[in-house]
């Protein structure tokens, strides 16, 4: 059995992060469970281990001999990545900085549409993606 | 006058700044308070995660002046 072990993060807006886990520069995953209430986490022998979590990527969508990836909310309601030692290989400080881009991105464009700038393109420049909006009467 | 705002995100450290027109800070400071005030914490909105000794989602002090 692979232990879990939870990772603070700072990830604190459920609509950005699920983005952020749909559309990353690493390992990007569409299909996650999403829970009001945390459930538990299934490991590699299907069985259910006592970690929980609201924001669950299934095994099944990660690997044949992985076991669950979860997110759970903390009571400051940031998230806290819960992730086996064994999918801890793929699921590393790497995929986690390129989720953190993408979240990044994701949150500031909320923030961006909140505050009426205009989007005006996004790209990729030297390592870097970089968004351009509009802002009028500045 | 309308302005260019630029957010920008190193894919390989994520870190990110904001600048407009070029300038980094210039003109854009309630944006900046903004991002950070959405983050709830703004100690922590600035602070590194530990774990993965990343900087965090949103502008560093220094690209702001501060």
């Amino acid at each position: 059995m692979s232990a879990y072990a939870p990772v603070k993060t700072e990830f604190n807006d459920k609509e950005c992060l699920l983005a952020a886990l749909a559309d990353n520069e690493v390992r990007s995953y569409k299909n996650v469970e999403v829970h009001e209430k945390p459930v538990h986490l299934i490991g590699y022998h299907s069985d259910t281990r006592p970690e929980v979590a609201e924001i669950i990527i299934r095994r099944k969508d990660i690997g044949n001999a992985s076991n669950d990836i979860g997110f759970a909310k903390a009571e400051d309601g940031t998230y806290t990545a819960i992730i086996s030692d064994y999918d801890s290989h793929q699921h590393n400080g790497k995929w986690m900085t390129a989720v953190k881009a993408s979240y990044a991105t994701k949150r500031f464009e909320k923030t961006a549409q909140g505050m009426g700038l205009k989007f005006l393109s996004r790209e990729k420049v030297n390592g870097k993606m970089v968004t351009k909006y509009l802002k009028q009467g500045a | 006058m309308a302005k260019i705002v630029t957010f920008e995100v190193d894919l390989a450290t994520a870190e990110s700044k904001i600048s407009t027109n070029g300038f980094q800070g210039k003109g854009c400071e309630a944006i900046v308070k903004k991002v950070l005030a959405d983050q709830g914490d703004t100690t922590s909105a600035i602070s590194h995660t530990r774990e993965y000794n990343a900087p965090t989602l949103t502008s560093n002090r220094l690209n702001q002046g501060k």
